[in-house]
């Protein structure tokens, strides 16, 4: 699936218009054609694409991420300078799906068919379908400008961060908040239920301990896809909030044809999506015994 | 013997868009102390409802409601609240079910379930806790308990799940166990094994059981008593000899010619009654049982009879006289019927 993603984003790139030439002379109008042949011979730009990608795999595979023509220093260290404020904002992100998504499903699910239920499902009918920039601005409207409690850009401090991990974890979360809702809903028709309640255990205890741990089994699932989303939603979501991070890094790498950087960042989103979805396969086995069962046998 | 359980015009309504139902009427039933009492009916005919209606276990559906009295040594437990009823469930009375695999959770392990259950007396440390545990799974006549208990329900068989649920019922000392089709899913040989263990449980414990079935084998092998329910009511009921000797309500005559029966010729091995239990919806009026019953008459078509007492057995039939006497579940098992009679009450002296 790697080699897939490379590959795509390798020729999708130069297959768009516009020429890495200009960027890296700064557009100078002066420049003579031989000039331009040298800059391609030194980039290896003038070599068939089939060369160009087998070297881009072959210096990848050595960690190798090439220069940038923007920056001109290795991609790497840009890259490694910047996750910081990415990764801090993902996993703020992912916790605060968590929470909402599953707090806001189990009680949903205890209130179920009250007040509560319908507010919460109009407000993850609202939270998933509104697109990630617009719940931004909202926030950011709210929040920044007419209340005025948190920042409306920046990255560093945590004030900075609570918006944009918001924006992004109500997108997210409500999905999250109906699939909790309607898989314990499917758990407490079970019989093992009614075994719990006629053992006298209290309700909280049923459904904590047993209902929602037996509904987490397919949120998880739905997590992990939701994790996909949300690196792409980090993207929008710097941008919007003006803060620091690769997402920021890739939108200015794509307009400006940098090719090893948006190759680089491309190619360490995707391996992140697969390792998550490594660990979302592990934490089945981890609340479901069948599935461990299943794997040991 | 005195009465651990009195239930008193039990009866239980469901309520939606469409219907105004009663799933169960106007029940009555004792259940003494250390006595084993099976109710025994066909699948839909409300033994599970009644079941659950006594343990307060419905009242969450707010589609239904319960009315009447049940009553454990001399308490009401239908008016309790629902923090007090908690205390009764699983420390005065008990439940096991019919899917043993599906009563478990099946993310946690056994021993885990079982230790909650031992929790709630909130008594001693952790490892008497532990200890208690691995007794109550020995004591079901689970081989192996320090094993088993680690294990998940899916990894044991259907039978090993029941003893699993027999010792959760039991952790706290409950003086009734109500058993719920306990034996439906197993098969033949774990099926009388469980019978067995519910009988030594009896025994030494002097627990009183409710034994809920639909095969009146199961009651002959096991009860003192037997109630009979039909469509929602109690048409029959009676100390296990008598209502096997000559059964007052011609429902229990067909379910004893019902009976899987080895001595028989295959001809006649299994009578079903004919035609099936109507759903609440649509009962028939008068006598629920009339379309089915081969004495029905102009009165049971329109008159619900009430329950009569004949002897040690109370009926609700217009016929019961003529039932009792006539023996209508032998000729319903075919011709020379005279040696089918006779077998439930040598089970019955079992
Ligand atoms: N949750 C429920 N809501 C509505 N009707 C129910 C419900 N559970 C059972 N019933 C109805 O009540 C009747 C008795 O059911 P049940 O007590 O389960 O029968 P049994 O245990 O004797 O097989 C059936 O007609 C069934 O359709
Ligand atoms: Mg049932």
């Amino acid at each position: 699936m790697l080699v897939g993603v490379t590959a795509l984003i390798f020729f999708v790139l130069r297959a768009l218009p516009g020429n890495p030439v200009v960027l890296l002379t700064q557009g100078d109008p002066g420049i003579t054609q031989a000039q331009i042949r040298h800059i391609e011979d030194n980039y290896g730009l003038n070599k068939p694409l089939l060369v160009q990608y087998g070297t881009f795999i072959w210096h990848a595979l050595q960690g190798n991420f090439g220069v940038s023509y923007l920056t001109k220093e290795p991609v790497m260290s840009s890259i490694g300078a910047q996750a910081g404020a990415t990764v801090e904002l993902t996993a703020a992100a992912v916790v605060l799906t968590g929470v909402i998504g599953i707090g806001g499903g189990l009680l949903a699910a205890m209130f179920r068919d009250t007040w509560v239920d319908s507010s919460l499902r109009v407000l993850s009918l609202f939270g998933s379908a509104m697109p990630l920039f617009w719940t931004g601005v909202l926030l950011i409207l709210v929040f920044s400008f007419t209340w005025r409690l948190f920042p409306s850009s920046g990255s560093g401090t945590f004030s900075e961060l609570v918006l944009p991990a918001f924006s992004l974890a109500l997108a997210g979360s409500g999905l999250l908040v109906r699939l909790v809702r309607n898989s314990m809903l499917d758990v407490m028709g079970q019989e093992f239920v009614t075994a719990l309640r006629a053992k006298g255990l209290p309700e909280y205890q049923v459904l904590v301990r047993h209902v929602l741990r037996n509904a987490l089994v397919p949120a998880v699932t739905v997590l992990g896809v939701q994790i996909g989303a949300l690196l792409a939603g980090a993207v929008v979501t710097e941008t919007v909030f003006t803060r620091q991070g690769l997402g920021s890094m890739l939108v200015q790498a794509v307009q400006n044809k940098d090719y090893p950087t948006v190759q680089a960042l491309v190619l360490i989103i995707a391996t992140v999506y697969v390792i998550v979805n490594i660990l979302v396969d592990i934490s089945y086995a981890y609340l479901d015994p069948r599935v461990r069962t299943t794997l040991t046998k | 013997m005195t009465e651990l359980l009195e239930v008193e015009g039990l009866t239980v309504k469901f309520e939606s868009a469409a219907h105004h139902l009663e799933l169960v009427r106007d029940a009555s039933f004792e259940i003494g102390t250390g006595e084993v009492v099976a109710m025994v009916g066909e699948s839909g005919s409300g033994k599970s409802i009644t079941a659950r209606a006594i343990l307060g276990l419905l009242r969450r559906n707010h589609r239904m409601t319960v009315e009447g009295n049940a009553r454990l040594a001399g308490r009401e437990l239908l008016a309790l609240a629902e923090a007090e009823m908690r205390e009764v469930r699983g420390r005065r009375v008990s439940m096991i079910f019919q899917d043993p695999v599906g009563a478990l959770d099946p993310v946690v392990s056994i021993g885990a379930q079982v230790l909650e259950a031992v929790r709630r007396r909130r008594s001693g440390t952790r490892p008497e806790q532990r200890r208690r545990v691995i007794e109550l799974l020995a004591s079901v006549g689970i081989t192996d308990p320090e094993l088993r208990a680690k294990q998940f329900p899916h990894e044991v068989s259907g039978g090993m799940c029941q003893r699993a649920l027999i010792a959760i019922a039991l952790a706290g000392s409950p003086e009734l166990l109500i058993a719920d089709e306990p034996t439906t899913a197993l098969d033949v040989t774990v099926q009388a094994q469980v019978l067995d263990l519910l009988k030594r449980l009896r025994d030494e414990r002097q627990m009183s059981v409710l034994l809920i079935t639909h095969d009146m084998g199961v009651a002959a092998q096991t009860a003192d008593r037997v109630l009979i329910m039909y469509a929602g009511s109690l048409v029959e009921q009676g100390p296990t000899a008598d209502i096997f000797g000559h059964p007052c309500h011609p429902y229990t005559g067909g379910l004893i010619s019902a009976v899987p029966r080895v001595d028989a010729p295959r001809s006649r091995r299994l009578v079903a009654i004919p035609g099936s239990v109507p759903e609440a919806a649509d009962r028939p009026a008068g006598c629920a049982f009339h379309p089915r019953c081969p004495l029905a008459d102009d009165r049971c078509a329109t008159a619900m009879p009430g329950p009569r007492r004949l002897g040690n057995q109370i009926a609700a039939c217009h016929r019961a006289e003529e039932a009792r006497d006539s023996q209508v579940h032998r000729w319903q098992a075919g011709p020379g019927g005279g040696g089918a009679g006779r077998l439930p009450e040598e089970r019955a002296a079992l």
